[in-house]
């Protein structure tokens, strides 16, 4: 660079060109602002200061002043109609039926909706805890504690076998099957006696769901043949309360509960409804 | 304007008309609460008292935020229907906000739907040369040169954003301020001051050819 050269690159930029080179760099939105009624100190002080530093910024806000006259001083086109309502009109826009009991939700006359969907969801919430959690937490202490538990529970669903067995008509039957049937790759390589005793052992604990062989069943009710068909009504009664709960794992609880639940959903959703349609 | 109010007093009666209704110090208000309350008891010459007293200011504010005037008024038609389907959904504050905030919300939803339908089947029924009648004494070149601008700004904005237009409207012509408008349609005090800037920066921009006629 010689010494006669300027040393900047702006520099060389003329006055008008210095000043277009910076205004690209101004905060346009901010001369906007300035054009607004009202605007408080803190904003309105480093706009002022921009305007009055930088001729381009000054024509930009006089152009957006003029434009937000021109647009207030738009003169309006008469309305084409008059927009009362006739009786008729407002018959056929009021709601009826359950469309009037729907749009009652939500609204400011509306004192109940709030508090009872506000119910009824905790009821639902609390109920299918209390109903789920205790049975949960069971589980997971059987599976902890050991076989010794299972095997006090898998007692009556032997006591029932015989009588399943022998009545085709009982769904107890079906239901039972598997339970025993889990036994038979292992119950299978046993004599009728051995099987009697690997009953009261813990290789009842593996018990899976398989399809039903007679064979083992039978086995199984000589093995017991001995006690009374009393006994083994009311043990029949017992497995199938317990096997209908395992299996379908629904209770008079969850069920009201989750009624609950739904109902006080359902009754936000639609308070939410009425409100967006307002 | 003191003559009117007393009219309106006398046909409403007495304050004890408004109980259940928010107590408001603004007469103005107070006879929108009034009028609103007995409409909702089913009075339907209340709220036809209420399209009297907004239906030229809502088609003001509707035709600025939709170009088309045929569609601005089944806009505010609209709006005044379901001003009145949901009567009972109004919780207190200001009657007029609440049907320009109606009125808005259609006139949005009827941008939306010409963006989804462009095809004016008939574009030439469109009046958008409209200029209200002039005086015996008016300048005919002053008259053609409002007419110019305002041709000039309504295409340009028509060009803008929906959102920023209906800003713009409720700002610069129906005089709301910031906080009304976030309320009115439901967005921040931050984006209806940028909605604005932006617009009006957009409008510049437009305009910036023909920025002529509108200087001086």
């Amino acid at each position: 660079m010689s010494p006669g050269e300027p040393s900047a690159a702006v520099a060389r930029l003329t006055g008008d060109m210095q000043t277009t080179a910076s205004h690209a760099s101004h905060d346009a939105l901010l001369v906007a602002s300035l054009a607004d009624r009202g605007l408080a100190a803190p904003e309105r002080d480093p706009a002022e200061a921009l305007v009055a530093a930088c001729s381009l910024c000054a024509a930009l806000h006089a152009d957006l002043v003029a434009l937000s006259a021109a647009t207030r001083a738009m003169p309006t086109p008469g309305r084409p109609r008059d927009y009362r309502l006739t009786p008729e009109t407002a018959a056929g826009l009021r709601p009826k039926g359950w469309r009037r009991w729907i749009a009652s939700f939500g609204t400011s006359r509306d004192m109940l909706s709030r508090p009872l969907a506000v119910a009824l969801t905790t009821l639902g919430l609390a109920g299918l805890l209390v109903a789920t959690v205790p049975s949960v937490l069971q589980a997971g202490g059987a599976t902890s504690s050991g076989s010794s538990a299972r095997d006090v529970s898998a007692a009556p669903a032997l006591g029932a076998l015989p009588e399943a067995a022998a009545d085709p008509t009982r769904p107890a039957a079906v239901a039972v099957a598997p339970s025993a049937n889990a036994l038979s790759p292992i119950a299978g390589s046993f004599g009728p006696d051995q099987v009697g005793t690997a009953f009261d052992g813990p290789i009842l604990d593996g018990a899976s769901p398989q399809p039903g062989t007679g064979a083992v069943t039978n086995d199984v009710s000589k093995g017991s043949g001995a006690e009374s068909a009393a006994t083994n009504d009311a043990a029949v009664d017992g497995a199938e309360r317990t096997l209908a709960y395992d299996t379908v794992g629904l209770s008079p609880m969850i069920l009201v509960s989750g009624t609950l639940l739904v109902v006080g959903l359902g009754l936000f959703a639609i308070r939410r409804s009425v409100r967006r349609a307002d | 304007m003191t003559e009117q109010r007393s009219v309106w007093e006398r046909r409403l009666g007495t304050p004890r008309d408004a109980a259940s209704t928010t107590v408001s110090v603004d007469p103005v208000q107070r006879r929108d609460l009034i009028l609103l309350e007995r409409a909702r008891d089913g009075d339907l010459d209340a709220f036809n008292d209420l399209v009297i007293l907004y239906q030229d200011q809502l088609f003001a504010l509707v035709v600025r935020m939709v170009p088309d005037r045929d569609q601005a008024s089944d806009c505010v038609q609209e709006a005044f229907f379901s001003a009145f389907r949901n009567l009972t959904s109004f919780r207190g504050g200001s009657v007029k906000s609440w049907l320009n905030r109606i009125c808005v919300n259609a006139a949005m939803d009827t941008q939306r739907a010409r963006k989804r339908r462009p095809v004016q089947p008939y574009p030439e029924f469109e009046d958008e040369s409209w200029q209200p009648p002039a005086g015996v004494e008016a300048d005919p070149e002053r008259t053609a040169l409002e007419a110019e601008r305002t041709r000039t700004l309504r295409g340009a904005l028509a060009a803008i954003t929906d959102d920023q237009r209906a800003a713009i409207v409720l700002f610069d012509v129906q005089g709301y301020d910031y906080g009304e408008i976030a309320e009115m349609t439901g967005v921040s005090l931050g984006t209806v001051k940028s909605r604005i800037h932006r617009g009006r920066l957009a409008l510049r921009g437009l305009l910036e050819d023909r920025m002529e006629l509108f200087r001086g």
